[in-house]
C-alpha cells in the first residue's frame, strides 16, 4: 500500500500548469412545464468534475479545457442533453436550457419483470441485469433491457461480481457474495436513484467488483418532491402492481421525508403456478442540520414470497412445453405450489452526511435482519411425489434394463399427459393412513435462513484539488446466520418422526424424535462470519488524461456452530467449528488518454484475492463442521482496453477485456451412480480456474432528432480453465440407499476422485455472443415507440464435473474399467452441446401528457414479439456417474437421466401508467 | 407539520391501504383436501367372470368392468414389490387377484383392509404360472405377458374408498385343504413350524428371492417365500411352532405362503414332535479323520452307524472349527443320505482325488475348504437335526497343534469297541498319528492309501 501512496504523492508533487479559466453558466428548465430543475448535473464530455444546478435551477462553474466540447446535463427524471460548445476566452452564458422528460423511465420496471424470473428458478444465480438499471451505457442498456430476458450476463460474470450499496452500506451477502435484489424490490420509486461504476472503473464509493459498483441513495432529498402512482399489469412474474410514492421535498426546517408502498402479485406468472406476493414499504427521513451536516434514517421492508419453477428435461417439455411446472398441483380447486420462497429482510440505516468543498464523508450503520425460506415437500420411505420423477415417465419403460416397453411407455405417456401435476390428495390419503398412526410419509417444511447483520462503513472523498482526489474507506461487516429446516404443514398426519430414512439414524440425538408443525428439524445450525475492509483510491485527471490507482485489504472469518447432534456424525455435528481465517488485499488502476474531448482511450487492470464465500468453505454444514481440506483464497487478474466516442450524432464504445479466476471451489449436492458406489454426495471442487475474454460493442447513431439507431453486441469466450480436483464425501456407514438395487459406497465417507477433465469447456454463463439492432422513434407530441431484433448464441447448460474423472470409466459391478470406456468413446458421449440459437424482436412505447398540473404516463412493452421458444440454461444431472449407465440411458435417444433445461419467455407484455401530481 | 401537505398525506395512506387490503394471493395454509372416493363407481363384474375373459393368452380388457376388492398385502416391510393383492371380501373371500403396479410403498396408499375398486377397461389381464394377474404389459421376444401398470396411470384405475380400513380375517385352513380358489386370499395356517434343515437360516439369501420350507406336524409342507430385499431379510427363520397368516401364492404346482411382515408369524410353541428327532441317533459318530501327509488331496472324514438300523441323515450336519476358532468355519448339510446299520459315509473334500487314490468314490464330495478338508488341526462337531451335538473331535476353541486332538500330516482313527458318539472329546476313545507325537500321540506321519482305511471300520 505504501509504494502507490508514495507515486500518488510523488504525482502531486508535479507542477500544475496555470491555466486560463473560463465560466460557464446557465439554468436549467423543464420542457413542457417550464419548472426549473434542482440538482441536475453538468460535465463537459471527456473530463470527471461535475457542477449542480442550484435551487432556482441555475449553474455556473469555470474550466480550463478549451475548444469544441460537448455539455452533457443529466437530472433524475430527465432525458439527458448534449450540447455542443466551444469554450474560447470569454465567458460562456447558455442562457435556459431546457430538459425533456423521461418518458422512457418505465422501462426499468420492465426490466424487473423480465429478470426477476431468476428468482422462481431453483437455483440462486441471479442474473446480473438489475445492477445495469441506472447506466446510460448503449450497450449496457441493451444488455439489462433485451438480452436480460435471456439471461445473458455481462462479461459471464456471476452476479456476485457486482458491488451493490444502498446509502453506502454494502448489500451483497456473505453467504455467497450476490446482492439480493429483493430485499427492496418493488420500491422503484425510491431506487431509481442510482450511482453507477462500470467494470474496472474507479467508483467513489468502494473498490468495486468486476463487473461493477451501484449505489443506491434513497435520501428523500435526492427525489422529485410530490405524489407519484403507478399501477402495472404484466403477465410474466406478477399480473399486477400498484406502487404510491410520497415525497415532501426538503422543508424549510430541513426536514425531508418520503414513504412508499407497493404491492405486486400474480396468481401465477407466465410459468404455471408460479405465484407471487410481494409488498414493500419504505419510509426515509432525512435532516439537514447545517448547510454541511445531515443526517439520513431509512427503513425498507420487501416481502417477497413466489412459487418456483424447475427445469425440466427435453422429454417433458415435448410433453407439457414451455410453461410447464411440475412443483404445483390442486388442493379443493386452489392451486397449491410445494415450493416456495419467501424473503422478508428487513433492512435499518442510519446515515451521516458531511459534505464541504473539498471533504465528503459518509457514514452509515445498518442493521439487517428477518429470513429466507425456502419450501419443500419432503418424503420418507414413500414415493417421489415429483409427477417427473424418471419412474414415472415414458422413458423409464423405454429404458427398461430389460428391453423398451413401448406399449406401456405409450400408457406413462397418457397417464402423465392426465396427471401432470403434484397430486396433493394422494398425499393426504398416506399421511392419514390408520396403520402409520400419524406418522407423516410426506411434510411441507421450510429451509429457512435467519440471518441478522450488522455493517458499518465510512467513506471519505476528498477534493483538493481540481486535478487531485482521494478516496479512503473502511467497513466492518458482521452477520449471525442460522439455518434450519422447520415443519409447515404435516398434511393430515400428527408427527413427523426426524430419522435419516436412508441410513436410519437420529438428526437431532438430543432432541425429541417426534417433530411437530413449526419445530426444527433435520438440521440446526448457525454461521458467524465476518469481515473488515478498508479501501484507499487517488485519482489525477488532467486535460489529456486522468488516472487512478486503488488498493483494497480485508479480513474474513468464518465458524460454524451446530445446534443439533446427528447421529451420522457424532464427533463434529455439535458445537463450534474453528474458525476459518482469510486476509486478502487488491489493486487496480486505470489510465484514460483523451486525444479530444471527442475520442479516448481508457485501460484497466485488477489484481485481487477474495475469500471464498461460506457456502463453498464448509462441505456440509447441515451436518458437520468440516470445511474443505484445500481451501485458499480465490485469485482475480482482470485487464479491459476501451475506446470511447462521442461525437454530437455517433456515440459508442468498445470494449475488450480479458479475466482470470483462479484456485476456486464449489460445493455441489446430489445422487450420483458412480464409477465407485453410489450415494448422496457432496462434491467438492477445488483449484478451479475460469477465463472470461471478449469484446463488447455498443453505438448509438442520431439520424434525426426523432430517429436513433443503436447497435450494441457482445463476443465472448468463458471457459474452464484449469482441471480441478474433485472429491466426494457421503456417510460413511455403510447403509442402504433409496434405490434398494443399488450398490452403496462403503469406505470412510470420503474419496478423491482425482483430476475432473473439463479444461476449455463452457461455462454455463448465458449467451456467450449477443447482438441487438435497435431503431428508436421520438415524437414531438411525447410518445415514443422502439423495437429492437436480438441475436442470441453460443449458450451452454452446466457440465456434471464428476462425470469427467476418471471414476467415470469404471464400472462399479467390478471395479475395473468398462472395455468400451475407450478414450474416444468418452469424449463423444460427454461432448458438451451447445444450446440453440435463437432470435427475439422486442417492442417498447409510451406516451405522456401534462393534464392541469398532473403528469401522466403510459408505458407498454411486448417482448418476444414472435414468441420464439428457446432455452435460457439448464444442467447436465449427475446422477449417471459412470460409462456405462450414461451410455445405455442414451441409447434411445429419450435419456431418464437427460440434462435439464430452464425455457425463456414466450410472448409477454407489460403496462404501466404513471401519475404524478 | 405542513398543513398542504395533510390531504396527499391522507390519499396517500388511503392508497396504502388499498394496497394491502388487496390481498389477492391465497395464503399457505390449506385446508385438507376432499379425497375423491370409490363410492362413486359400482362394482358390475365379480372376479370369477373377470378371470373367465382369461383362454389362453393375455387379454386387453376393452369392456367397462368394474370390480370392488379388499387390500391383503403391504409392501411397508418388503417382503411384497410393486404387486398389490386383494379378495372379494374381508371375510370369507370366494375369489383374490393380483394386481402389478410400479408404484413403492404402495401401502401407504392401499393398506391392509382397504376397500378398492378397480376400472378394469384398458387393464391386462393374464395368467402367469397359475395365478391370475391385472396390470400393464410386458412384451419379451413377441410373447405379451402382464407387467406393471405405469406409477402414473394407477390413478386412473384404482380407486378407494373412504371408510376405514376393514379387518381382514384370513380364512383359517389346513395344507392339504389348499385350493386354487384360495390363490390370493389371505389364509392363515395352524400350528406350522420352519423344517428342521432351515433352522438357523436367514429368511432369505441377500438380494435374492429365497424358498424357505414350513411343515405341519404331519409332515405336509408348503413354501414360505421372502425376498432378500426384504426387511427381515437377515433375520433368522424361527424355531417354534404355531399360526402363520399370509396371501396363499402359487407357482404351477406349488402353493406357496408369503407374509406381510414378521408379524404374520407366531412360532412361540414347542415344536410338535416330528421326525425331527426320530432321525436322532448317540450310535452315529466320526470314525476317521485323514490327513495324509503324501497327499493332502486325499484327506476324508468317515461317519460310522453302529446301530442295528439304517439312518436317514436329514437335518444332520457335519460342523468343522478351524484352528482356534469358536465360531463355525464351514458346515456339511448330510440330508438326503441314508447310512445303513453299521455302514460307513465317506466325506471328501476332493472326490476326483479320492476316487485316484483309494480306488472307489466317495460318498459326499463337498469341495475344498469344506468341513471334511481339515490339515488336521481343526475340530469337528456331528450334529443332529434337533441341533443336538452327538460327536466330538477336538476341543472347540483349541487349536490342535501339539495337543492330543491334533492329526496333521496322519489320521484320527475311532478305537475298535465305540459305539457311540460323545459330544465331549475323549483322548482315550482314539488313535492318532501325526508329524510331532506331543501329548500321548503317535509320531508317524500316515500315507495314502496304503496307511488309512475309509469305507471300513
Amino acid at each position: 500500500m505504501g509504494r502507490w501512496l508514495f507515486s500518488c504523492f510523488f504525482l502531486i508533487g508535479l507542477p500544475n500548469l496555470p491555466a486560463q479559466e473560463q465560466t460557464i453558466s446557465g439554468e436549467v428548465r423543464a420542457k413542457r412545464s417550464g419548472q426549473t430543475v434542482t440538482g441536475a448535473i453538468l460535465r463537459i464530455e471527456g473530463s470527471s468534475p461535475e457542477t449542480g444546478t442550484d435551487a432556482k435551477g441555475k449553474f455556473e462553474f469555470t474550466t480550463d479545457i478549451k475548444g469544441r466540447r460537448i455539455l452533457v446535463i443529466m437530472a433524475a427524471d430527465f432525458n439527458p442533453r448534449r450540447i455542443p460548445i466551444e469554450i474560447n476566452t470569454e465567458a460562456l452564458k447558455l442562457g435556459i436550457i431546457y430538459l425533456d422528460r423521461d418518458i422512457s423511465r418505465e422501462r426499468s420496471d420492465n426490466l424487473v419483470t423480465l429478470t426477476e424470473s431468476d428468482l422462481s428458478r431453483e437455483e440462486d444465480d441471479v442474473a446480473s441485469a438489475g445492477l445495469l438499471q441506472a447506466t446510460r451505457d448503449i450497450f449496457l442498456s441493451r444488455a439489462a433491457f433485451d438480452f436480460g430476458q435471456a439471461f445473458f450476463r455481462v462479461r459471464g460474470y456471476d452476479a456476485r461480481n457486482g458491488k451493490v450499496f444502498i446509502n453506502g452500506m454494502s448489500m451483497n451477502k456473505l453467504a455467497d457474495g450476490r446482492p439480493q435484489w429483493n430485499n427492496w424490490g418493488g420500491l422503484n420509486d425510491i431506487t431509481r436513484n442510482q450511482g453507477f461504476s462500470y467494470g474496472l472503473q474507479g467508483s467513489g464509493h468502494a473498490f468495486g467488483g468486476l463487473l461493477g459498483t451501484t449505489n443506491i441513495d434513497t435520501r428523500p432529498s435526492g427525489q422529485r418532491p410530490g405524489m407519484r402512482i403507478t399501477s402495472s399489469a404484466s403477465n410474466r412474474t406478477y399480473t399486477g402492481r400498484l406502487l404510491a410514492t410520497y415525497n415532501s421535498g426538503k422543508q424549510k426546517n430541513g426536514i425531508a421525508y418520503a414513504l412508499s408502498a407497493s404491492r405486486r402479485w400474480a396468481l401465477q406468472g407466465y410459468i404455471d403456478g408460479t405465484l407471487y406476493d410481494a409488498y414493500s414499504v419504505y419510509g426515509g427521513l432525512e435532516y439537514e442540520c447545517n448547510e454541511k451536516n445531515s443526517i439520513g434514517l431509512t427503513a425498507i421492508l420487501a416481502s417477497n414470497r413466489r412459487g418456483r419453477s424447475s427445469a425440466i428435461t427435453e422429454e417433458v417439455f415435448q410433453l407439457e412445453g414451455n410453461t410447464y411446472n411440475p412443483y404445483w398441483g390442486y388442493q379443493r380447486g386452489e392451486l397449491r405450489n410445494s415450493r416456495e420462497r419467501s424473503i422478508r429482510e428487513p433492512i435499518l440505516i442510519l446515515n451521516h452526511y458531511y459534505r464541504s468543498d473539498k471533504l465528503r464523508l459518509s457514514t452509515g450503520i445498518s442493521y439487517q435482519f428477518g429470513n429466507h425460506s425456502r419450501s419443500r415437500l419432503g418424503y420418507y420411505n414413500a414415493p417421489n411425489p415429483d409427477p417427473t420423477y424418471y419412474r414415472y415417465l415414458p422413458s423409464f419403460y423405454i429404458n427398461s434394463p430389460i428391453g423398451a416397453n413401448f406399449i406401456n411407455a405409450q400408457a406413462a405417456k397418457g397417464g402423465f399427459l392426465k396427471h401432470p401435476q403434484l397430486n396433493w390428495e394422494r398425499i393426504y390419503v398416506a399421511n392419514t393412513r390408520d396403520a402409520l398412526n400419524g406418522k407423516a410419509a410426506y411434510v411441507l417444511y421450510d429451509d429457512i435462513v435467519e440471518d441478522a447483520t450488522l455493517t458499518l462503513s465510512s467513506v471519505a472523498n476528498f477534493r483538493m484539488t481540481d486535478h487531485w482526489s482521494f478516496d479512503f474507506g473502511l467497513s466492518y461487516k458482521n452477520l449471525s446466520s442460522d439455518n434450519f429446516a422447520s415443519i409447515t404443514d404435516l398434511l393430515g398426519a400428527q408427527f413427523h418422526e426426524d430419522t435419516d430414512p436412508f441410513s436410519d439414524t437420529i438428526n437431532d440425538v438430543n432432541g425429541d424424535n417426534f417433530k411437530r408443525v413449526g419445530e426444527v428439524f433435520n438440521y440446526n445450525y448457525k454461521i458467524v462470519a465476518s469481515v473488515f475492509e478498508g479501501f484507499a483510491q487517488c485519482k489525477v485527471t488532467l486535460n489529456s488524461w486522468d488516472a487512478f490507482l486503488a488498493t483494497t485489504y480485508s479480513n474474513t472469518s468464518y465458524y460454524r456452530q451446530g445446534l443439533f447432534l446427528n447421529e451420522r456424525f457424532p464427533d463434529n455435528s455439535l458445537g463450534k467449528s474453528n474458525k476459518v481465517l482469510f486476509s486478502n488485499f487488491g489493486i487496480k488502476g486505470g489510465y484514460t488518454f483523451k486525444f479530444s474531448g471527442r475520442h479516448w482511450l481508457s485501460a484497466n487492470a485488477l489484481f485481487l484475492t477474495q475469500a471464498p464465500f461460506f457456502q463453498n468453505v464448509f462441505i456440509n454444514p447441515r451436518e458437520h463442521n468440516e470445511v474443505v481440506a484445500a481451501i485458499r483464497s480465490e485469485k482475480l487478474s482482470s485487464a479491459d482496453l476501451n475506446y470511447f466516442i462521442r461525437l454530437p450524432d455517433l456515440t459508442g464504445r468498445l470494449t475488450g477485456f480479458y479475466t482470470r479466476f483462479q484456485d476456486e471451489s464449489d460445493i455441489n449436492f446430489f445422487f450420483v451412480d458412480s464409477g465407485v458406489g453410489s450415494d448422496f454426495v457432496q462434491e467438492v471442487i477445488t483449484d478451479l480456474d475460469k477465463l472470461h475474454m471478449g469484446v463488447e460493442l455498443g453505438l448509438e447513431y442520431q439520424i434525426s432528432s426523432s430517429v436513433k439507431l443503436s447497435f450494441a453486441g457482445a463476443v465472448g469466450k468463458y471457459l474452464f480453465a484449469s482441471d480441478p480436483d474433485l472429491s466426494i464425501n457421503f456417510v460413511p456407514i455403510a447403509t442402504g440407499t433409496a434405490e434398494a438395487d443399488e450398490d452403496v459406497i462403503t469406505s470412510e465417507g470420503n474419496i478423491d476422485l482425482g483430476v475432473a477433465t473439463i479444461k476449455d469447456l463452457k461455462l454455463a454463463q448465458g449467451p456467450q455472443k449477443a447482438l441487438a439492432f435497435g431503431v428508436e422513434y421520438r415524437d414531438p407530441k411525447y410518445w415514443w415507440v422502439g423495437l429492437t431484433t436480438n441475436y442470441l448464441a453460443n449458450n451452454y447448460a452446466n457440465i456434471s464435473t464428476i462425470g469427467r474423472t476418471l471414476s467415470f470409466y469404471l464400472d462399479p459391478e467390478t471395479g475395473q474399467p468398462f472395455p468400451e470406456a475407450t478414450r474416444d468413446n468418452v469424449n463423444k458421449l460427454l461432448e458438451q452441446k451447445r444450446l440453440d440459437d435463437f432470435y427475439l424482436l422486442n417492442l417498447v412505447g409510451g406516451k405522456s401528457w401534462l393534464i392541469s398540473g398532473k403528469y401522466i404516463s403510459v408505458f407498454a412493452s411486448v417482448n418476444n414479439v414472435f414468441d420464439a421458444v428457446f432455452r435460457t440454461g439448464g444442467y447436465e444431472q449427475s446422477r449417471n456417474g459412470n460409462y456405462g449407465q450414461l451410455s445405455r440411458d442414451n441409447l434411445s435417444g429419450s435419456p431418464s437421466f437427460a440434462p435439464k433445461y430452464w425455457y425463456g419467455y414466450g410472448r409477454t407484455y407489460f403496462l404501466n401508467l404513471t401519475v404524478n401530481f | 407539520m405542513n398543513s398542504s401537505v395533510s390531504p396527499r398525506l391522507k390519499i396517500s395512506f388511503l392508497f396504502l391501504g388499498m394496497i394491502f387490503f388487496c390481498a389477492c394471493v391465497r395464503d399457505t395454509n390449506f385446508d385438507a383436501p376432499e379425497i375423491r372416493c370409490g363410492q362413486q363407481l359400482k362394482a358390475n363384474a365379480t372376479f370369477l367372470e373377470v378371470k373367465n375373459l382369461y383362454v389362453d393368452a393375455t387379454v386387453h380388457i376393452q369392456e367397462d368392468l368394474i370390480i370392488e376388492g379388499y387390500v391383503i398385502s403391504s409392501d411397508e416391510a418388503g417382503n411384497f414389490f410393486t404387486a398389490l393383492h386383494f379378495q372379494d371380501g374381508p371375510v370369507n373371500p370366494t375369489e383374490g387377484f393380483q394386481l402389478d403396479i410400479d408404484v413403492r410403498d404402495s401401502h401407504l396408499f392401499y393398506e391392509v383392509g382397504s376397500r378398492i375398486v378397480l376400472k378394469l377397461k384398458g387393464l391386462y389381464l393374464g395368467k402367469s404360472k397359475e395365478v391370475y394377474k391385472l396390470g400393464g404389459i410386458f412384451t419379451s421376444f413377441g410373447t405379451v405377458s402382464v407387467g406393471r401398470l405405469p406409477a402414473s396411470m394407477v390413478q386412473e384405475h384404482i380407486f378407494l374408498y373412504c371408510d376405514e380400513a376393514a379387518e381382514i380375517q384370513p380364512q383359517k385352513v389346513f395344507i392339504k385343504n389348499l385350493g386354487d380358489k384360495m390363490v390370493n386370499t389371505l389364509i392363515s395356517i395352524s400350528d406350522m413350524e420352519v423344517i428342521s434343515r432351515e433352522l438357523e437360516q436367514p429368511y432369505a439369501e441377500p438380494e435374492e428371492e429365497t424358498k424357505r420350507t414350513l411343515t405341519d406336524c404331519e409332515g405336509n409342507e408348503i413354501v414360505l417365500l421372502n425376498s432378500g430385499f426384504s426387511d427381515f431379510q437377515e433375520t433368522l427363520l424361527p424355531g417354534g411352532n404355531g399360526d402363520i397368516t399370509g396371501v396363499l401364492y402359487r407357482d404351477r404346482n406349488e402353493y406357496q405362503l408369503i407374509i406381510r411382515d414378521l408379524n404374520d408369524i407366531s412360532f412361540l410353541n414347542e415344536r410338535c414332535v416330528s421326525e425331527v428327532n426320530q432321525n436322532s441317533s448317540e450310535q452315529l459318530f466320526i470314525s476317521e479323520l485323514a490327513d495324509p501327509d503324501n497327499n493332502s488331496g486325499a484327506r476324508f472324514v468317515e461317519l460310522y452307524n453302529a446301530g442295528a438300523e439304517e439312518l436317514n441323515l436329514t437335518g444332520w450336519t457335519l460342523r468343522r472349527y478351524t484352528n482356534a476358532n469358536t465360531e463355525i468355519g464351514s458346515s456339511v448339510d448330510l440330508s438326503w443320505f441314508t447310512i445303513s446299520s453299521q455302514g460307513t459315509l465317506v466325506i471328501a473334500p476332493n472326490a476326483g482325488e479320492f476316487e485316484m487314490v483309494y480306488g472307489f468314490s466317495a460318498d459326499l464330495g463337498v469341495g475344498k475348504n469344506s468341513a471334511a478338508d481339515s490339515n488336521g488341526d481343526d475340530n469337528m462337531e456331528l450334529v443332529d437335526p434337533g441341533g443336538k451335538i452327538i460327536d466330538t473331535f477336538g476341543v472347540i476353541g483349541e487349536d490342535g497343534s501339539g495337543t492330543n486332538h491334533e492329526f496333521e500330516d496322519g489320521r484320527a482313527l475311532r478305537n475298535d469297541g465305540i459305539i457311540k458318539g460323545n459330544p465331549v472329546f475323549a483322548f482315550e476313545e482314539w488313535t492318532i498319528y501325526n508329524d510331532t507325537g506331543d501329548s500321548g500321540t503317535q509320531k508317524l506321519p500316515q500315507n495314502a492309501p496304503e496307511d488309512f482305511t475309509p469305507g471300513e471300520r
